[in-house]
């Protein structure tokens, strides 16, 4: 994405910047022009959204302007203070993470934003909050973008096109890319977290429509880094869970920290407080509970009881590198109560060759497989579509869920 | 060899055997291992880019080969087998080294500077030392089970092979410690799980961490006492700790990986105990001079 800088008589850094991307390399023009826009979403997508951008040097003044759609008065909000990246570059001082959260913001509404850093603002861009309604939605989930940079950005720019195509044929609007983890090989090596960042910038269509994230670290994400780029505060773990609409609900859970302590312990809580209120409950997490190559992870011991106990819908996971899908799980055997497990992770990491022999996979081998894809996961009030979308656009696999009746309580059933 | 020197023998040879069937284990059949992820993965993120058909064939011949070691080294230890062996434990912490698949030790409160810098161009190196005991078990079976030092000098290892012990037993445990001390999540998972399972109890994560900041510093002061002066009680403690923690994965982890897990960190506790026998016998004895 080329950003027409507005300020007067800085064509010349914009041309650099444009000839930059041509050539695939990581931009730098020592300035605080506004780049790797990108929204976050971590609590309440309807009404709340992190706005974050990347700027090379501190600048001393930088700012959000937005405004809903239908507005005509844009809102500034100032960012919050500058954080220079951790970590190291060869050449140059490590830039620095503007940020701002929005709050009240209005469910279902596009919002237009512009980055403003020292006088230099960015393109007008866009994103949509999420409805507090029961509307159809759909999202995108996939992982492991953390090599294979061609592809990644093959898979990005197929993104785009989806969410473009999804709002122009009316179907669901795509509101957000889910991402397992491992977005890139060394989580401490910035070098690699700028290049992700000017790739992630594909995924923005051509009308300027930003595609909000919700990030789950993976066991390559390891570091700082991860918690600057996605404007968590330092030092946070990586686990939450928020409404993508009024019935669907993701918790993000985070493989590379304890799965038995707190982190656990919040789950249950979690799922107590809100499973039952929502027709759809997913969550996503890094390292599998039912791996097509790898070992299990902790997710398995310490996880997956309170998936059944709760009756989750679907468990998106990563790490593995191949498409897979698991028949519904439940008590480690195939039980149509059960849970489904999806995934594995195909955002630009070379694919290896699913274990189909292994129990839980036998019965669908046949929806696993080797190619880099992406999750398509449409919901509404009677299904929860799931669509495995190959990079050039095919379907791979396809099938569907139906909401899950809630246990009735004692008090209930008297 | 003298009889209370077998001993010593032994403990390595049934080490280094549950270390090889362990990883013969891991790398060949389970197929989970930094060496496939470096065998296949493309070279701009640190792979040989061998394809992962290559990978496998590869990590199947080295299974092979690890599985004759395991009944060599039982049976009648061979020089090539334990050699080879001695490559594959290099080879492994390389291999962990150019997939990042060590600790992601934190360095950053250093700071911003030079020291940081250094501790951050050190930290990809850390599976060479977390894994330094596994490294130095096959070298050390062939310096002990081949001596003729120890027969000449009367003593029950000779200074360069209990040099090589202490330094790989003191790297492993301040490696560990300094995991410990980050509070590395699986720890944190193993102390909370093992409590449930053995104790029936629910240990709190901050809990845990508590401890895990106890067991960090306590692995590393015994480190640091392991290179200073033959405490025989030092080394015991290590040898002990080194089963407890390598015997955790039995009872943590599901059996189908908790055997190979506990296989592979024979020498965490197998090195320490030989220099406890080693500094026992450490007096002239007219049987090994005979």
């Amino acid at each position: 994405m080329a950003f027409r800088l507005r300020a007067a008589g800085l064509w010349t850094p914009s041309l650099m910047l444009l000839l930059g991307l041509l050539a695939g390399a990581t931009t730098w023009a020592d300035d605080v022009a506004p780049r790797h826009l990108r929204v976050i979403w971590r609590a309440a997508p309807a009404t709340e959204a992190v706005v974050a951008w990347t700027t090379d040097t501190a600048g001393t003044q930088h700012q959000l302007r937005y405004k809903a759609e239908d507005a005509e008065e844009w809102t500034s909000v100032a960012s919050d203070p500058a954080l220079q990246f951790e970590g190291t570059l060869a050449d140059r001082p490590a830039p620095f993470v503007q940020s701002v959260k929005l709050t009240e913001l209005q469910p279902a509404t596009k919002y237009q934003i512009v980055c403003e850093s020292d006088g230099q603002s960015s393109d007008e861009f866009y994103f949509l909050t999420a409805p507090d309604d029961d509307r159809p939605i759909a999202l995108l989930f996939g992982g492991d973008s953390r090599s294979g940079i061609d592809a990644r950005k093959q898979v990005n720019r197929m993104m785009a096109q989806m969410v473009a195509e999804q709002s122009v044929t009316g179907r669901p609007e795509i509101l957000a890319l889910a991402h397992g983890g491992d977005f890139i090989v060394n989580g401490t090596n910035l070098e690699q977290w700028l290049v992700w960042l000017d790739n992630h910038e594909l995924t923005t269509g051509s009308d300027g429509r930003l595609l909000p994230i919700v990030a789950a670290r993976g066991n390559h994400d390891m570091g700082p880094i991860f918690n600057q780029v996605f404007v968590f505060p330092d030092g946070d773990e990586n686990y939450y869970a928020l409404n993508l609409n009024g019935q669907a609900r993701l918790a993000t859970l985070n493989t590379e920290t304890s799965t038995a302590g707190n982190q656990r312990d919040w789950l249950e809580s979690e799922l107590a407080a809100n499973r039952w209120n929502n027709r759809w409950y997913l969550c996503q997490y890094h390292k599998p509970a039912f791996p097509a190559v790898k070992v299990p992870s902790g997710a398995l011991t310490n996880w997956v009881p309170l998936f059944e106990q709760f009756a989750i819908d679907l468990a998106c996971e990563a790490d593995g590198h191949v498409i897979k899908r698991t028949p519904p799980i439940k008590e480690m055997s195939v039980n149509p109560d059960g849970v489904v497990y999806i995934g594995e992770g195909g955002l630009g990491v070379g694919q290896r060759s699913p274990k189909t022999r292994r129990w839980y996979l036998q019965d669908t081998a046949d929806a696993c497989g080797a190619a880099h894809h992406v999750h398509l996961l449409t919901f509404d009030d009677e299904q929860l579509d799931c669509r495995v979308i190959e990079l050039g656009g095919e379907v791979f696999d396809q099938f569907t869920l139906e909401p899950r009746e809630a246990p009735r309580t004692t008090a209930a059933s008297e | 060899m003298a009889n209370d020197n077998r001993t010593i023998d032994w403990i390595l040879r049934v080490a280094v055997a549950l270390q090889c069937a362990g990883y013969a284990w891991k790398v060949g059949v389970v197929g989970d291992s930094p060496l496939l992820g470096w065998l296949w993965e493309p070279r701009d993120v640190g792979g040989l880019a061998l394809g992962e058909t290559v990978g496998i064939r590869i990590c199947q011949a080295v299974a092979v080969w690890l599985a004759l070691a395991t009944v060599s080294t039982l049976v009648s230890p061979s020089r090539l087998l334990l050699a080879g062996t001695l490559v594959f434990q290099i080879v492994y912490a390389a291999a962990a080294w150019q997939t990042h698949s060590g600790f992601p030790l934190d360095v950053t409160w250093l700071g911003r500077g030079p020291l940081r810098n250094a501790a951050e161009a050190l930290v990809p190196y850390f599976p060479f030392a977390s894994g330094a005991a596994r490294i130095a078990a096959p070298l050390l079976l062939m310096l002990v089970h081949w001596s003729r030092m120890r027969k000449l000098l009367g003593v029950a290892i000779a200074p360069l092979t209990e040099w090589i012990a202490r330094i790989a037993v003191a790297l492993t445990f301040a490696a560990h410690g300094l995991e410990a001390l980050s509070h590395h999540g699986g720890f944190l998972d193993m102390l909370i799980v093992a409590t449930r399972n053995v104790l029936g109890l629910r240990l709190p994560e901050a809990v845990a961490q508590g401890l895990l900041t106890g067991i960090g510093l306590v692995d590393l002061a015994v480190a640091a006492l392991l290179l200073v002066g033959r405490w025989r009680w030092v080394a015991m403690y290590m040898a002990a700790w080194g089963f407890a923690t390598a015997a955790a994965r039995l009872i943590v982890l599901d059996g189908y990986i908790g055997w190979y897990e506990f296989a592979v960190r024979s020498s965490h506790w197998a090195l320490p105990l030989v220099l406890v026998l080693a500094w026992r016998l450490a007096r002239p004895s007219t049987q090994v001079v005979q």
